[in-house]
């Protein structure tokens, strides 16, 4: 169907997508510690230990507002610098640029995560060598993959994060008591919002800087945005944090935006689902640059799709939060079935999708045990390093060869 | 009536085996746009043909070296560095397009500061560059970068002098900034490298994409069909808005094959 599409209206649609994914990811992240994709694991973290202690509702109200205040300052701030593009994408990924990005983040993480530093080290260090598995295309060759074809191929993110982060939580105790849904009104959790607005403002400034570092943009900006108001915060690493939270969230949007800056200006894809776009631009002879939107007059709709989809994920996600609850309070007797059935469904299709279930399921039952062992330690630096490795290691080679 | 059914059947027969079709790339890459082009065109004409989703080169190899039913797979030249799969007179199919390697630069026409610095794709082997040190006898810094993408995101912040890309990404570039191509024939206003530089020992090298059709009873047929799809209106409208060059037949199956052998070993790190 996408291929009947015109160039206004596949972008539209991408960009609508992008959007509403983000609201709904925060649900399943809040509610059943299950991460949509790759930036929701802050929503995890703090979210569903807020869902544990009742604040579920209100956790998914925030993060709604977070991200449409993040996504409606971001899209005016990108049309007001709309003549600005190249300046701003020749300043942001100049290498020189990245890697003083990336020295900081790393440095940031070792220094203000709640484990000591040296502990840090080790699972950073843990989580590059765990994502460098497989062929490596800096070397031409295969990083202790012992010739399996699985291997090969690297270890897959999904299964490792459910392993990491959602099994400990398995086995904690959830409070249906508090989670009752009645007991959050929707005025209140509006209300608790705009009290923490501030922390909104600061991840969408966060996100738009972010953003423009490739590949790992919303990764990037979600963990930065949660790290800076954790450390402002000083709370203890068993409290969870609203104000993290929202402000993760809100980096995310912010970032989602702004990382389609080199799409729209160069039709340059920088994640994987821009590539298919640019992909089926390009079987249908479709050129895609900022300057064939401008001639077509494509901008202003481009804009407004935004601000549409920001508040189509407003409307889907609240009233699917209510229903979460209501099911979460029916099948309260069985919540960890319930949530190690969805775990296991959702692990088996991904598998699928790449025709490889039984690996899936194994790095899974790894790494869940790795996860359990480490349910005392904050395993978000390892889960971090292990999103960004390939990008960090493309910088670093860059710069090596450059200056070097 | 009789010799009519049984001529239907027969030519049902030709057709009806299910022909598997590899998608040995990952979406977005040309391995993967290839592939789906090809399954809209063979189910268009009614074949029946089952996707698999191998995403992996690996995997692919594998998929293809195990099969024992008629199968298809896109690949490329280049993409033997990573994993090698012997082309032969058996197993080749056909050859989709050659698309040259373009060289361009928004601050210099040809190579002529004393060092130079250039990118490129860290999938491409580095004797290309050592070479053209050699034979322009300057020093010539090449910087890998981890994919296409990025490289061209590179080109835009001027931290690059010059930059060595496949031709399909040259639409992305400032209008004018390729000045040269390898191969035989200049292509829009890219000049034939050997022009320039005729003793350069890469002036030649370009991507060989082609097919591999393993298990058909009848190669010919196979091969006429691989290369109708190629000609096919989105097939060639995609090779052409690419400016990659396509065959016009099957009549050379053997100078399309050694050419893809000798992409191989050019490609070969």
């Amino acid at each position: 169907m996408l291929i009947q599409l015109d160039l206004i209206s596949l972008l539209c649609f991408y960009i609508g997508l992008a959007n509403v994914a983000q609201f709904t990811g925060s649900v399943t992240s809040i509610y059943f510690g299950i991460p949509g994709e790759s930036n929701s694991v802050p929503a995890v973290i703090e979210g569903h230990r807020l869902s544990r202690q009742g604040q579920g509702h209100s956790a998914i109200v925030g993060t709604g507002l977070g991200s449409l205040l993040a996504g409606t300052t971001s899209i005016f701030v990108l049309m007001a610098l709309s003549g600005y593009y190249n300046s701003i994408i020749s300043w942001f990924y100049s290498i020189n640029n990245q890697f003083i990005l990336f020295v900081t983040v790393f440095i940031f993480f070792i220094i203000l995560t709640s484990n000591r530093w040296y502990t840090n080290i080790f699972i950073m260090v843990f989580g590059y060598l765990i994502s460098r598995i497989g062929f490596n295309d800096w070397t031409g060759e295969y990083f202790l993959s012992f010739d399996n074809l699985s291997l090969g191929t690297g270890i897959p993110f999904f299964p490792v994060v459910l392993g990491i982060l959602v099994v400990p939580n398995l086995f904690k105790h959830y409070n249906f008591e508090l989670a009752d849904y009645t007991r959050e009104r929707l005025s209140d959790c509006v209300v608790k919002f705009f009290k923490n607005v501030q922390y909104s403002f600061v991840g969408t400034f966060i996100g738009m800087v972010c953003g423009l570092v490739p590949a790992v943009s919303t990764v990037l900006a979600t963990n930065v945005a949660h790290k800076i108001v954790r450390w402002y915060e000083k709370y203890p690493n068993n409290i969870p944090s609203y104000r993290a939270l929202i402000s993760a969230e809100s980096a995310n949007n912010s970032a989602i935006l702004v990382t389609l800056l080199p799409l729209i200006v160069l039709g340059i894809p920088i994640t994987g689902s821009e590539a298919l776009l640019v992909s089926i631009l390009e079987r249908n002879v479709i050129d895609l640059n900022w300057q064939v939107i401008v001639d077509n007059n494509y901008h202003i709709m481009l804009f407004a799709s935004v601000l549409m989809s920001l508040c189509i994920g407003i409307i889907v996600s609240w009233p699917l939060s209510t229903m979460l609850q209501r099911i979460i309070m029916f099948a309260k007797d069985y919540f960890s079935i319930v949530i190690a059935i969805i775990l296991v469904c959702c692990l088996m299709y991904v598998g699928h999708t790449v025709n490889d279930i039984a690996y899936y399921l194994l790095v899974f039952v790894v790494f869940s045990v790795v996860g359990w062992v480490c349910r005392n330690i904050n395993m978000i630096p390892f889960i971090f390093v292990f999103l960004v490795q390939e990008q960090v290691e493309s910088v670093m080679i860059v710069v090596y060869n450059m200056y070097i | 009536m009789k010799y009519l059914i049984v001529l239907l059947f027969l030519s049902f027969g030709a057709t009806a085996d299910t022909i598997n079709l590899i998608v040995s790339g990952k979406a977005g890459g040309t391995f993967h746009t290839r592939s789906m082009m090809m399954y809209d065109y063979l189910t268009h004409q009614g074949h029946d043909v089952e996707l698999i989703n191998a995403g992996d080169h690996a995997k692919s190899k594998h998929a293809l070296i195990n099969s024992d039913t008629p199968t298809i797979m896109p690949w490329m030249d280049s993409a033997n560095v990573k994993t090698l799969i012997e082309a032969n007179p058996d197993t080749f199919g056909i050859l989709d397009y050659v698309s040259p390697i373009a060289f361009c630069s928004t601050k210099y026409k040809y190579f002529q500061p004393d060092e130079i610095v250039i990118g490129y794709s860290a999938s491409w082997p580095n004797k290309i560059f050592k070479s053209l040190a050699y034979t322009i006898d300057k020093t010539v810094r090449s910087i890998p970068f981890k994919n296409s993408g990025q490289l061209v995101l590179a080109f835009q912040t001027n931290d690059l002098d010059y930059i060595a890309v496949s031709l399909s990404k040259v639409k992305k570039l400032p209008t004018g900034s390729c000045f040269a191509v390898t191969g035989h024939l200049p292509i829009d206003d890219m000049q034939p490298l050997k022009n320039a530089l005729p003793d350069y020992d890469y002036r030649f090298i370009s991507q060989h994409a082609f097919w591999f059709a393993v298990n058909f009873d009848n190669q010919t047929a196979i091969r006429q069909l691989l290369l109708d799809a190629i000609h096919s209106d989105e097939y060639s409208a995609w090779v052409d808005k690419s400016k990659f060059i396509a065959p016009v037949s099957i009549d050379n199956i053997d100078d399309q094959l050694a050419s893809v052998l000798i992409g191989v070993d050019n490609w070969s790190k």
